[in-house]
C-alpha cells in the first residue's frame, strides 16, 4: 500500500488543502456526471468494500508497519468512479482511529484513487489481451501500487521544505537559533525512497499474490462482478 | 477489533463528556489541535497531554485503549525518524509528544461521541451522499468483522499460514478473503433490497436526540 502515514503538522497547509480541494472537485465531477449513481445495490457494495479495506488496513506488518489495503481489488470490483468516494470514506474512518493524519485525508484519497484507477485499467487491458484473470490482477496490482507509491513519494518530496522546517524547529528550544553552517534535522529523501520503494516492493508482490487469489476466486463464483464499468 | 470496542465505549458511556454536545466537542478538539501544531514549548505540550489524560480519566475511559490507539501514529512516526538526519533527543520527544497529544484528543472525541452522531453533525456541512457512504461503510465493518473471525477457521482447514512458504500461504489467504468478499457481497445485496423497499434516496436521515 502507499498510504501517506504522516501525522498532522508535518505537511504544509498549501499541500494538504490542495489535496482536499482536488478531492472535492473530483467527487463533484464524478457525481455531477451521474454515472456513480446512488443505486442501493452499488451503494451497499461500496460500503462493504470500504469496510473490507479498513479491516485489512488495520493488520500491520512490523517493523515498517506495512499493510495491504486491497485498493486494486476494490477498484476492479467498483470501478474508478465509485472508488474515489470509497477511498475518501475509508481515509476518513482510518484517520479517526489514528491511522494517518486528518490533514492527509485528501492527499491519501488521491494516492489510493491513483492506485485503483491505474490497477483497474491495467487489469482491463491485460485481461482484454487474453491474459487470465489471476495474472492480470497480479500485474495490475504491481502497476497500481508502484504508481501510488510514486505519487505518495512525490507529495512528500513536494512538502519536504516544510517538513524540514517542522523537524528543524522541533530540535530547537524557543529563542534558540542554529549556528551558521550547521544544518538542523531534515528529511533524507534518499533514505525515504529506499524505505518506500525497496522495502515496499516486497509488499507489492505479497499484495499482488493476495489480490490475484481474491479476484481469481471471485471471478469463478460471480463472473459478472469483475467486468468493465460500462457493462455495470 | 478497535472499531468495535470504540463504538461500544462511545455508545454505552454516560459520563459528562459523553453527554456534551457533539458539535461543541468537535470545535474544541479542532481548536486544541490547532494550538498543539503551533506550540513550541515542550512543557506546555506536556501540560496539555497530562490534561487530556486527566479528562479521559474523569470520563471513565479505558486508559489502556487510549494508549493502544495512540501507538498507531507513533509507529508511523518511526518511519519519519528513520528517514530523518540530524535528530536529537529533544526533537524526538517534542514531535512524539505533539503527535501523541493530537491523537489522544481525536480518540477522546471518538470514545465519547458515537459514530452516527459524528456523521449526523457532519451531515450538516457535508453532502448527504457522502455521509450516507460513511454510514454504510461504518455499519459494514461490524457485519464483516463477525465473518472475519469465522474465516480464521477456514484458513486453518486450508493449511493455514506458513511464512516459510509465503506464496502458497498468501494464495490460501487470498482465497479465504475471496470467500469473505463473496459472503459480504451477498449480505450487501440483501441490505440493498431492504433499502430499496424503504425508499432509499441518496441519504440517511438522523433523528435528533
Amino acid at each position: 500500500m502507499s498510504h501517506i502515514h504522516l501525522p498532522d503538522g508535518f505537511l504544509p497547509p498549501w499541500l494538504w488543502i490542495s489535496g482536499y480541494v482536488i478531492t472535492a472537485l473530483l467527487l463533484m465531477a464524478l457525481w455531477w456526471r451521474g454515472k456513480a449513481t446512488a443505486d442501493p445495490h452499488r451503494f451497499s457494495l461500496m460500503g462493504a468494500m470500504g469496510a473490507i479495506m479498513i479491516l485489512i488496513a488495520m493488520i500491520e506488518i512490523p517493523p515498517f508497519e506495512y499493510h495491504a489495503n486491497l485498493s486494486v481489488v476494490t477498484g476492479i470490483i467498483l470501478g474508478p468512479q465509485l472508488f474515489v468516494l470509497t477511498a475518501f470514506v475509508v481515509n476518513i474512518i482510518l484517520a479517526l482511529i489514528g491511522h494517518g493524519g486528518l490533514t492527509a485525508i485528501g492527499l491519501n484519497t488521491l494516492v489510493l484513487s491513483t492506485e485503483a484507477v491505474i490497477g483497474y485499467y491495467v487489469f482491463r487491458l491485460l485481461n482484454g489481451f487474453g491474459l487470465p484473470v489471476g495474472r492480470s490482477t497480479f500485474f495490475a496490482t504491481i502497476a497500481g501500487l508502484a504508481t501510488g507509491t510514486t505519487v505518495a513519494f512525490g507529495i512528500i518530496a513536494a512538502g519536504s521544505p516544510w517538513i524540514d522546517q517542522v523537524l528543524g524547529s522541533a530540535a530547537l528550544r524557543p529563542g534558540m537559533e542554529l549556528p551558521p553552517g550547521v544544518s538542523g534535522a531534515h528529511l533524507n529523501l534518499k533514505r525515504l525512497a529506499i524505505i518506500m520503494f525497496a522495502v515496499g516492493s516486497i509488499g507489492w508482490v505479497a499484495e499482488a499474490i493476495l489480490s490475484s487469489a481474491i479476484i481469481g476466486y471471485i471471478s469463478r463464483l460471480i463472473p459478472g462482478l469483475v467486468k468493465s464499468e460500462d457493462d455495470a | 477489533m478497535d472499531v468495535y470496542y470504540i463504538d461500544y465505549i462511545s455508545v454505552s458511556g454516560a459520563s459528562w463528556l459523553h453527554k456534551a454536545p457533539a458539535g461543541l466537542k468537535m470545535v474544541v478538539a479542532a481548536v486544541m489541535i490547532g494550538v498543539l501544531l503551533w506550540l513550541r514549548y515542550i512543557w506546555i505540550l506536556s501540560a496539555i497531554f497530562a490534561a487530556v489524560v486527566v479528562i479521559a480519566l474523569s470520563a471513565r475511559l479505558p486508559i489502556k485503549l487510549l494508549a493502544v490507539l495512540a501507538l498507531y501514529p507513533l509507529f508511523f512516526l518511526i518511519i519519519v525518524f528513520l528517514s530523518t538526519a540530524g535528530l536529537n533527543v529533544y526533537s524526538v520527544s517534542m514531535l512524539m509528544l505533539r503527535v501523541l497529544s493530537i491523537t489522544e484528543i481525536v480518540i477522546l472525541f471518538l470514545l465519547t461521541t458515537s459514530y452516527p452522531t459524528v456523521f449526523g453533525v457532519l451531515g450538516r456541512v457535508l453532502p448527504g451522499v457522502l455521509v450516507a457512504a460513511l454510514f454504510f461503510t461504518y455499519r459494514s465493518i461490524f457485519v464483516i468483522s463477525q465473518s472475519l473471525s469465522d474465516i480464521s477457521i477456514a484458513l486453518h482447514l486450508r493449511g493455514g499460514i506458513d511464512w516459510k512458504h509465503p506464496g502458497p500461504s498468501l494464495g490460501n489467504l487470498g482465497r479465504v478473503l475471496g470467500h469473505l468478499l463473496v459472503d459480504t457481497i451477498d449480505s450487501s445485496e440483501r441490505k440493498a433490497d431492504s433499502l430499496r423497499i424503504r425508499g432509499f434516496v441518496n441519504r440517511v436521515y438522523y433523528l435528533k436526540q
